[in-house]
């Protein structure tokens, strides 16, 4: 369903009600959060829909597990709301709250096994012990753990035991779960095997989830949104095509995939937009609130600066540059080159690109497509 | 390389000796000594004479020495309850302090016991008898007229107990909370268990361990201990302890008072093997170790 409404128009989209969408399901309003005087969350402001996967990438220490631990209750807020439907639920304890955590180190209670550990919140619950015997089995075979369910959690590999953890978040049907790093500590295979079961079970059950997360991948592979954090504010918040194509800052554009980020001066705004690139004149995207003079920040994806054949111009933008260092990445070919000292940049190329040679040294004529730039501001 | 080499060459098993030889000599011959006293006949003049019999096994079966047993295990047991009771919320309250507070508290505890016994014991009684500072203190303060029978009595044993050991309780307790998971009391609060679920269900059974290793630290030598019963109890309240250096110095029936030791170092052996069982052999020699 998701995918189909983002392959509409804007216009169709309009056209069409969309109950699930029209009111955010989780709302947290201007969250902030201190840890002995420094400042973890500034205003944090941030809607999330119903059945939706979010994710909350950034650097460690930029707040993102903070911004989980006080939707779970397990930190108090300094200042701010936390609605869960109608709900506030800010004041609510941890215990009371609909919502469950998939723990960075799982969290598993070392003392029983793992049905009685999926079992654990049911029983509190009071529900009566067929039907937590049932829906335990029930989720222990969702997440392919129901033959070991008499085990005890050491005797459970890593991928074992993030299972269990996602089962006994999942057994008691959140609102939303909570995923803190949850694959942080599984080696990459497992790890990829996990995002996918896990993007599964998310889609079978229409899961509302929130992950923290600093690998971009995952973020990128999992989430129908991801909110990119940077000391305690949200920065920007998108799609995963959306953040790549079109960050709102330096950082942003730094986090996600590669980025150069080249210094330039703008020449002339408004009608022919063109911009001073280290004494080249080059075209520029149409910009607003700029005026002539202005330092500004040029952006572009490696993969999308080309190395031009001799004699074939094809591209907005050309310039003159030499070969720096050439790195073979298997799928791609990384190349850094320099217009002069100061400014570097790198170009990625792949395919049937990559077999050609490049050496220290080397003259190259670089291009691009002026719609395959962006300006930055900060 | 070469460190590899020379551990090749060395033989660990050969390096056992010296402690073979201690426990040996200390330990194993004494025991074995105990063991074929225990056997022995008494002498008209109290002296040993060299048997096979069980006499002084039956001897312990008449109800004056099993008044004496039982008395001992309950005064050992009531001091180990109310030793954990105590300890607990003290070793909780180390396990959540800050590293440095951690340590100031840890010392402290240790502290009175790089005194001697039975200097702590004189200063209890200089407490605790009826012209003691606490008697003539309550009496001066006027709450009571006639000093409370603080001493040689019952409750001043496991008073003497109670203080000696609760060191021997909390230290064990505090290492086993210690080393729970913090990120465990979340999952569970997380999960919705209130703070009484989570002391119930996981602090409680992963503290396991330590209170176990705390049981056999306090049971085992309460139920022995000769000196704080003589002080405190003004020899009044015979237990085990006492009864065992009666049977050797005074009544110098020296058959009894090993079969009475033997007895004892059996029991203590089927506390050990349970302490084992229920917390896990594992579990209780990392503890000790």
């Amino acid at each position: 369903m998701r995918s189909v409404r983002e392959d509409l128009t804007r216009f169709e989209r309009s056209l069409i009600y969309l109950p699930s969408m029209s009111i955010s399901f989780l709302a947290l309003q201007n969250l902030s959060k201190s840890f002995s005087k420094t400042a973890v969350l500034k205003n944090l402001h941030l809607e999330i829909n119903q059945g939706e996967f979010t994710t909350l990438l950034g650097p460690s220490g930029c707040g993102k597990t903070t911004t989980l631990r006080l939707i779970a209750g397990l930190e108090a807020l300094d200042e701010g709301k936390i609605f869960l439907g109608a709900k506030e639920i800010q004041n609510l304890p941890a215990e009371k709250r609909p919502v469950n955590t998939v723990f960075q180190h799982y969290a598993l209670f070392p003392h029983l096994s793992v049905k009685e550990n999926v079992a654990f919140g049911l029983r509190l619950k009071g529900i009566s012990e067929n039907s937590t015997e049932k829906k335990v089995m029930e989720m222990l075979s969702l997440v392919g753990m129901e033959s070991l369910n008499s085990r005890m959690p050491s005797q459970l590999s890593g991928g074992q035991q993030q299972r269990v953890a996602l089962a006994r978040a999942l057994v008691m049907e959140p609102q939303v779960l909570l995923l803190d790093e949850p694959m942080a500590a599984l080696d990459v295979q497992l790890r990829r095997q996990m995002q996918n079961e896990l993007k599964s079970i998310q889609r079978r059950l229409g899961l509302t989830c929130i992950l923290v997360t600093h690998d971009q991948e995952e973020a990128m592979r999992l989430s129908d949104r991801i909110a990119i954090m940077h000391h305690g504010r949200l920065l920007q918040i998108g799609n995963a095509r959306n953040l790549y194509e079109e960050p709102a800052n330096r950082f942003c554009a730094n986090f996600m995939g590669r980025a150069n980020l080249l210094p330039v001066k703008v020449l002339e705004a408004e009608t022919h937009p063109s911009l001073l690139l280290d004494g080249h004149k080059i075209r520029a995207p149409k910009m607003r609130a700029v005026s002539e003079g202005e330092l500004v920040t040029l952006f572009l994806r490696p993969e999308h600066v080309r190395i031009l054949s001799p004699g074939l111009r094809s591209c907005d933008n050309e310039i003159d540059a030499s070969v720096k260092q050439v790195s073979f990445q298997g799928e791609s070919l990384r190349i850094y080159v320099t217009v002069n000292a100061e400014v570097e940049i790198e170009v990625s190329l792949s395919g049937s690109d990559t077999i050609r040679n490049f050496n220290p040294g080397d003259e190259v004529r670089l291009g691009w497509n002026v719609e395959q730039s962006r300006i930055l501001f900060d | 390389m070469s460190a590899i080499s020379l551990k090749q060459r060395l033989n660990p098993a050969w390096l056992l000796w010296p402690l073979c030889l201690w426990l040996g000599i200390f330990i194993i011959l004494p025991l074995c000594i105990l063991i074929v006293y225990s056997f022995s006949k008494r002498g008209t003049y109290g002296e040993l004479e060299l048997a096979f019999q069980f006499g002084n096994y039956a001897k312990l079966l008449q109800p004056v020495y099993l008044r004496i047993g039982i008395r001992s295990l309950y005064i050992a047991g009531l001091s180990t309850l109310l030793c954990l009771i105590l300890a607990f919320p003290i070793s909780l309250i180390v396990a959540f302090s800050k590293p440095r507070i951690q340590k100031i508290l840890l010392i402290a505890l240790v502290l009175p016991m790089w005194t001697n016994l039975l200097i702590r014991c004189y200063a209890w009684v200089y407490l605790l008898r009826s012209e003691g500072l606490l008697n003539s203190g309550l009496q001066m303060l006027g709450f009571i007229r006639e000093p409370l029978p603080l001493i040689y009595n019952s409750f001043a044993v496991i008073l003497g107990l109670l203080y000696n050991f609760l060191p021997f309780a909390i230290l064990p307790m505090y290492a086993s909370i210690e080393k729970i998971d913090r990120r465990l009391f979340e999952a569970a609060r997380d999960l919705g268990a209130g703070n009484w679920i989570i002391f119930k269900k996981i602090l409680l059974p992963l503290s396991l361990p330590g209170i176990s290793a705390a049981v056999l630290l306090v049971f085992v030598p309460s139920m022995s201990l000769y000196i704080i019963p003589d002080i405190l109890g003004g020899g009044k309240t015979m237990l085990l302890g006492n009864l065992i250096q009666n049977q050797f110095l005074s009544a110098r029936d020296w058959g009894a008072g090993s079969a009475l030791s033997v007895v004892i170092l059996l029991l203590i052996l089927v506390i050990w093997l349970l302490a084992m069982k229920v917390t896990g052999r594992k579990k209780l020699e990392e503890l000790f170790s």
